[in-house]
Order: structure tokens, then sequence, then C-alpha cells
């Protein structure tokens, strides 16, 4: 099938008619409207469409009229120069030394021509499959390469170089593995590229790339629109260099200099006078009072923080605009309030070129992120300002991007189930408001439907996980699980495994993260394993107070992590210890996600492990996964069963727990002093006795 | 004693703070060759090392050993306890014992599920801009009346077999780096565990005897006679009587 990738509209007519006339000419292969945007000694061009199809090869679409035919030549010939300059960085497409392997072919096309002239070739819409048909088939591997060459994506940092000696150890299959990604994928370039006049969601799982196709957005955005003022934000402060870096890589590819950071700006959500966010940005612009964290965390509790000053600067406000930018990119979209929402609406000029990205499933929970019609507020008539986002007309409005890259789908499937509990024993522990969600994100369905209370059965589509991953892994491999009798004896074989890591299986330190479950005591559960990796002449650092996400990990020393700082990092090889945690107990919604986010940091291998009869517990759920193939089988449950599921694992405040653990320390006390023979058995009524008894066995069942 | 005697012994110490939930971050160090065939007992970092960061006792100094990570452990409070030892066989040739205390105060009810890095980047920022605003006066514009910010010296004690010109082989950094009280002589892991604990956190060491008892090594005296009527740290393996 022919991909259509709508970017800069220069010429709708002419776009619009390039479109019809191909659109159903079985051609495969991708149309790029108002892309790429190619650098010469000039300066940059854009280009107004390429085909690059595999029956017919490579064309260029120039879409100016009105040019005497010299200068119409001219330009047509620096089109070609561009294309052929950025086509020779790719070794695999140059033929000697001065020569590409691919022809190009440039052609204008003009509404009032009267067809192809041998000079410069200018033809009428009704005649471009004509022209397009004259050009050779390319194979399949060529297209590969001509569409990475077009869409070459410069990465964060090139892969650190691998020392291998072995073609079959892990250190072997991780370099394969990080040669594979160079191309964008249809959902990416169509994130990346098309920009709608409106908002524009970007939803994906984690590891899907959307850092990347955002700052790749930016990139494009500023170099098409030089002029416009252009705003990145996001949640997490280590960030700010990954997108500075990452636009600034992309900017140079496309126009070979540096971004205007004056009409670019990378801005934290929230800022400070110190360092502007957008946040304080529009407080200032918008007279109104700058408000800290400190300030949101006296009057509005540590997490209501920035939704507090947020809702106090949209009460200033009153409505009124703040007109700063013309395009508003936000990363991590599900870590910010709506209110932060609706003070971007205000701060974009009309059309409001919003584009929020953000995982589905970072915590399994739906309520994290409301339905753009009431995040961003609304009108005075009362209707909500942002009604309905396209997903079928290019450019489109919303886009999902079902690919995972970083995870393998048997350990994102096992993560799933834990994360719902869909093997619990005790059954599920929460689900999906919307149970579209599921096919959005790459499942399939294998058996029976997802409506409530009906059975369904779901397996990850082969479609939404990169191919190498089958090729390179095995399953078996990929994720398991270990109990051990005592933390000690956990963390020694951690460490026996970490020392083969680095040795036979040549991985480096920092292609291994330890992930400690609980948060509280992670300090106590590193104890053991730092112990035992230091017996091994192996360092190792908890990580703790950095502000880089890159920081978490070294060349020379293993790292260890509560859940917190894990986020938004993800290895090769990772190790989730004491997942006991997430077995059983209050606020089990939230342990689930503990599990659910620890295993997703892996790129190849999850090794998850625990102690004692709650981590058998975990064992057996992914032992139930594992004989489903992979694949999800459960009921859905019921809209009032699900009300009851968040009324039972949520989370609680800090006094109900403390009233929970005492009560429940205070009836341990009981029962040692009944069994030290301090108090008569009988002290417990028969009557609590066969409740407790009730509630065990139907636990159980 | 040797680097690889160091080594473990630092490591023994850091399991120790974990294992009692005393630090927030830690890292155990490795022995690294150096050319000449000395040794470097030091944690792995990513970066510079500090001595070609910024200048000494300074906010953004501080940072920037936390984000170099070149500490041992960063203490509940934020504080940093740096350690690095060089080796020549079995001699000290050179050593560098910090106590980096955190320039802000960290309440201790918001480190549950916390990240702290944000408390630290916030508070800096926050007093740093009263600082700059309201110079003489730390009131906040926003009203709140918490003072947060801290004004405390790191203290530094480095040894270097060699010397400097005109000064001790073994002192003690305090509030710049052109401040060099002298020492005895080079310090122990014990020295330095004990000096830290015993002197800065009373409740600590009250509950834990294994610093209090941590075994201490007396190496030779470098103090030069002329020091000795100045005021200097010393310390001796015998009371001596006169």
């Amino acid at each position: 099938m022919l991909d259509v990738i709508v970017g800069t509209l220069n010429n709708p007519q002419a776009a619009q008619a390039l479109r019809n006339e191909l659109h159903d000419k079985d051609l495969e292969g991708t149309l790029y409207i108002g892309y790429p945007v190619l650098s010469t000694v000039d300066g940059s061009i854009s280009i107004d469409g390429l085909l690059c199809s595999r029956e017919h090869g490579l064309v260029a679409f120039d879409f100016e009229t009105g040019r005497p035919p010299e200068k119409l030549r001219r330009e047509q010939d620096d089109i070609y120069a561009a294309i052929f300059q950025k086509l020779f960085q790719s070794r695999s497409l140059r033929e000697g030394r001065g020569a590409l392997s691919v022809p190009i072919r440039v052609v204008t096309i003009d509404p009032a021509s009267e067809g192809a002239q041998n000079e410069s070739d200018v033809i009428p819409p009704p005649r471009i499959f004509d022209y397009v048909r004259q050009g050779d088939p390319l194979d399949l591997g060529k297209l590969r390469h001509v569409n990475a060459a077009i869409e070459r994506v410069t990465t964060l940092k090139p892969p650190a170089r691998r020392e291998v000696t072995r073609a079959d150890s892990r250190g072997a299959l991780m370099k394969q593995i990080e040669k594979e990604i160079a191309n964008l994928d249809r959902w990416q370039k169509t994130a990346a590229i098309e920009s709608p006049e409106g908002p524009q969601r970007v939803r994906g799982l984690a590891g899907s790339g959307k850092t990347i196709v955002l700052a790749l957005k930016a990139a494009y955005l500023h170099t098409q629109n030089p002029d416009w003022q252009i705003g990145v934000t996001f949640h997490t402060r280590s960030l700010y260099q990954q997108f500075i870096d990452l636009i600034r890589r992309f900017t140079f590819d496309t126009i070979r200099d540096e971004p205007d950071w004056s009409q670019l700006k990378v801005l934290h959500s929230w800022g400070s006078s110190s360092r502007p966010g957008v946040y304080s940005t529009i407080a200032m612009e918008g007279g109104a009072p700058v408000r800290d964290f400190s300030y949101g965390r006296h009057k509005y509790g540590y997490t209501g923080a920035f939704e507090g000053v947020c809702k106090e600067l949209l009460g200033e406000l009153n409505g009124a605009a703040v007109p700063l930018f013309d395009a508003l990119l936000i990363d991590e979209a599900q870590d910010l309030p709506a209110e932060f929402f609706q003070l971007s609406y205000l701060a974009t000029r009309t059309p409001h070129r919003v584009v929020w990205a953000y995982d589905e499933l970072q915590n399994l929970t739906r309520q994290s992120m409301p339905p753009f019609r009431e995040l961003f507020g609304n009108r005075l008539d009362g209707e909500p300002r942002v009604e309905h986002l396209s997903s079928s007309e290019s450019p489109r409005q919303d886009i999902v991007l079902p690919v995972c890259y970083r995870n393998t789908p048997w350990a994102l499937s096992t993560a799933h189930a834990l994360g719902f509990g869909i093997y619990r024993d005790g059954g599920l522990v929460q689900f999906f408001d919307e149970p579209d969600l599921w096919e959005d994100i790459g499942y399939e369905i294998v058996a029976g439907a997802i409506e409530p209370e009906r059975h369904v059965e779901l397996r990850r589509g082969e479609s939404s996980y990169p191919k190498y991953f089958k090729e390179l892994l095995d399953p078996a491999d990929a994720i398991s699980t270990h109990v051990f009798e005592s933390p000690e004896a956990e963390a020694y074989w951690v460490a026996e495994q970490v020392e083969k890591n680095l040795s036979d299986d040549e991985l480096r330190p920092r292609d291994i993260m330890v992930i400690l479950c609980n948060a509280l005591t992670q300090q106590r559960d590193a104890a053991p394993l730092v112990k035992a990796l230091s017996e091994r002449d192996i360092p190792a650092h908890l990580a703790g107070v950095t502000s880089s996400v890159d920081a978490l990990f070294r060349d020379d020393s293993v790292a260890l992590t509560g859940i917190f700082r894990a986020k938004g990092n993800e290895a090769p090889m990772v190790y989730v210890m004491g997942a006991q945690y997430g077995a059983g107990g209050l606020e089990l919604i939230r342990r689930r996600n503990v599990l659910f986010t620890a295993i997703t940091r892996s790129r190849a291998w999850v090794r998850v492990s625990g102690v004692g009869d709650s981590m058998q517990r975990i064992e057996q759920e992914v032992k139930r996964v594992v004989e489903h193939n992979y694949s999800l089988d459960f009921t859905v449950p019921s809209q009032e069963k699900l009300e009851d599921l968040r009324r039972i694992h949520r989370d609680r405040p800090s006094s109900e727990k403390s009233q929970i653990s005492k009560a429940e320390e205070e009836f341990r006390q009981i029962l040692s002093r009944i069994e030290a023979g301090e108090l008569p058995p009988d002290i417990i009524s028969d009557e609590l006795l066969e409740a407790v008894r009730r509630i065990r066995t139907n636990f159980d069942e | 004693m040797t680097a690889a005697a160091t080594c473990r012994e630092m490591q023994r110490f850091v399991v120790y703070l974990l294992e009692n939930d005393l630090v927030v971050a830690a890292a155990t160090p490795g022995v690294k060759d150096l050319p000449g065939g000395k040794r470097l007992v030091a944690v792995p970092t990513r970066g510079l090392r500090s001595e070609l960061m910024g200048e000494f006792g300074t906010i953004v100094e501080y940072q920037r050993l936390i984000e170099n990570g070149e500490n041992l452990v960063v203490l509940n409070d934020g504080s940093l306890l740096q350690i690095q030892y060089v080796y020549d066989g079995s001699d000290v040739f050179s050593h560098r014992l910090a106590y980096y205390p955190c320039p802000v105060t960290i309440e201790s009810e918001t480190l549950d599920y916390v990240d702290f890095e944000i408390l630290l980047i916030l508070g800096f920022e926050r007093c740093l801009n009263s600082f700059l605003t309201e110079s003489n006066h730390l009131v906040f514009a926003d009203g709140t009346d918490d003072v947060p910010l801290l004004l405390r010296t790191p203290l530094r004690f480095d040894y270097s077999c060699r010397g400097e010109d005109g000064h001790s082989p073994c002192h003690m950094h305090m509030n710049s780096n052109d401040c060099r009280i002298p020492v005895y002589g080079p310090l122990s892991l014990g020295h330095f565990i004990r000096f830290v604990f015993r002197n800065f956190y009373a409740t600590i060491w009250d509950d834990h005897a294994t610093l209090r008892e941590w075994p201490l090594r007396f190496d030779k005296r470098t103090v030069e006679t002329d020091s000795c009527i100045e005021l200097y740290w010393d310390c001796r393996d015998a009371i001596v009587t006169a």
C-alpha cells in the first residue's frame, strides 16, 4: 500500500491533485507531501512531493508554477541536487564515486501546462501517473535504503561500541538490535511530519518512540516555519537535555545549521524565574504571580502542587489568551494536569497547534488522561474547545504508535498480565475504561470479544513489534521468574548472573539495571546485592540524587535503582528484585503498576525474582501467561465490577494506611500471645474465626 | 594496608549504611591501575573528577558533585561523603576525604516516593531566587517563612605524600581552597567515618556502635615540627602524658 504522509502544505490544491492521481494505483511505498526539507549551499529546500515506490522508483514533484523555463530548470536541478546529496550519504545507494544506484526524476506539476516538454518536465495533474510509471522498479532492499536515507533518524548518540568476540553472545545480539533501528515506521513518520491546523494527539506504548517523534516534529516545524515560536515541553526535568540534543541533531541533519533557539524553545512545564518554563512564562506574560514548588506544596500538597498553581493561573487569566506560541509540543502528557492543557490552549495562537504525546499504560490507569474534550476546557458558550480529533484524514489529528521497540512482545504481555492481574488467583486488579484501547496498543483478538462480561483472548499482533525480536531472541530467555527462600539467596543469585552477564555474555555494566520494587525499603533491599557484587569485585551504585536521565548508568558500575528513578530508563538486561511486593496487600493497583513499569524497562531480557510464598504467586501468574502462549485470556469485567476494583485496590491516604497497619499489628500480637500460651485460644470468637476462614476460602477460589 | 584492602573496607562501610537506611544513594568503589604502578580506590564516575570542577564550597560545586556521581554515599539529609585513596604499594600516596553538607534542608516526610533531586533542585532555585532578590533578608516573595538555605562549609581532608610548597602534606580545607589547616598525617577511613558521625550526626553516632568502633589505623606523622606551634588537627594512637 501507499503510505501518504502530509507535512506542510504550500500548495494544497496541487498536493490534493497528486494524492488523487496516485491513491488507487496499487503502489507500494511512501508519498511525502511537504517533506523532506533538505539543505543546500543557498539554504534549505522543502520538497513539495516525493514518491518512493517499489514499482516506479523515486520521483520528486515541484508545485511552483509561472516561472520562466531557465529558472524552472535551474530549480528542478536544485531539487535533484539536494535529493542526490541526501541519498549519496548512504553507502548502500552509491555506485562508484559519483553516482547513485537509484535514478531520481524531478517533475513540475502545473495544471496550465501543455504536457511534458523535453527540456524541462512539466505536466498537468492528469498525466502524473503516466509520468510516474515510466520509472523502473526498485527492489525491496533498495526501497528500504532509500526510505532510510530520506528519513534518516540520527539517534541521541551513536550506540557505544561493543566489544564482542562471539556472534551468539548477548552483547552481539544487542549490537544487532541496535543497528536495526534506523527507519521510522509508518506511524512514526505520520506523527513526526503531519501537522494539522489544530490540536494533535500522539499516543503509544512506552518504547514506541514518542520523544524522538516529537523532537523530529519540532525540528521539522522549525525548519519549515523559521519565524514560528515553537515550544517543546515535558514533565521530567531530565528530558531537557535529551530534547536539546535530539532537536539539534535533527535540525542540523536537515539544514546543516543550529536551530534558532530564540524561536524554538525547550521548556520545562513549570519553570522558575531562573529557568523559564511554560507555566512561569504564561504567568509572567499574563501579569500573574509566578508560584514555585514550595508554594504549591504548602497550599495544595505534594501531588496536587502543579495542578493547584495552574488552576490559580487560569483563574487569574479568566479565559484571556496569552498568545506565546505558534505550536506547543508536550511530551509525557499523562503526568500533567488538565489545567496545564487549558493554559497551553490559551498560550497558543489560533488554530491552537497543541501536540500532546503520552504513554498509554504508563501506569495502567485510564484516569491519568482525561478525554480531550475535557482536557482543554470549554469555550464561553460552554462547548468543549476541542470537540473532535480526526484520525483518518491527513494531516491526522489522532495518531497511535502501536509498535513497541523497547520491549519484547513476551515481556510486554507478561507485564500487562501482571499489571492487570489477568491470571491472579484473586481476579483482576484493574482494567481499562475504554475497551478499544487493547487494539490501539497492538493486541489482536484471538477469540471472543472485548465486551463487558464476555470472554476474550488477546495476543500481541505481529505488526506491534519489530521483527528482530522474533529473529534474535527466545521467549523463554526474554523473561523468566525465580523464587528464593531469602533476600540473601536472591541477591547471591542476581550477583552470580550479573557476573556472567559481564563475562560470558559480553554485556557492559551500563547494559544492566537492577530494579528494587519497594521504594520505601530500597536502600536496605540493595545492601545484600551490593555486598554480593562487591565480593565479586563488581562496582555498583544505588542511584538517588541526579538530575539527568543518563546519569543512572555508568560505564564501570552496575546501576541499582528504585522504581521512580527507573522510569524513563531502559536497559538490555533488567533484574526486577523483590517482586513479591506486587503479589498482594494494600494499594494493589500501585504495586502492580510497579511490576509493570519495572518489567517494561527491559530492551531484551528481564529476570523477575523475589522471596517466599508471595513470589510463588507471582511466578504462578507468569507461568499461566506462558501456558497461554503469551496471550491474555480473561472475562471482561462489568462497569460495576470495575468500580469495585478501583475502590478496593486504590491508593489510600497515609492516615488510613497507618490505621490498617496498626490493626494488623495488634492482631498479630494477639496471635503471638496465644501461641506463646499467654492468652487462651478461645479469646478469638468463633464468629471472627469463621469470617477469616470464609475470606481466605473466597480468596483462594 | 593495600588498595584492595581499603576498597573492601569502603565496600563494607557502604553496605552497612545501606543495611541501616542511613543513605539515599550509594556507590561501591573499585580499584583502578594508574601510571607508575599506583592504584586508585574510588567510585567510578560519569565525568570529570571534581578537581576540575567549580569553586570549593559553592552550591554549584555541590550540584556538580551529585551529577558527576563520584560520591561514595549521599546521606539522608543530602550530605555527601567523598572518599578516594591512591596507593603506591602498601603506602598511601594520596587521599581525598570530603564531607559535603547539603546546602538546603530536606524535610524527611517528603522523601516518601519522592524524587529527591527535584527537592534539591527546586530548593536551590528557590533559595537562589530569594537570595538574589532579597539580598540581606531570606524572606520569600510568596510569603512562606521557612528558611531552608543552610550556610555550612564542606570539609575536605587532602593528603599527598609529595606535599605542596609551604603546605603540610595532609591538611583540611574549609571555606576555601586556600585554607589548609595542617593535619597530623594521612587518615584512615575509620578516622574520617568517626569524625563525621561523631561531630555532625549525634543520634546516628549514639545508635550505631559499628560506626563508633570502626577500626582506626595510624599512619606515619607528616606534620612538620614548625607547624606544631600553630593550631592544627592532631591524632595519636596512645595517650601521651606530659
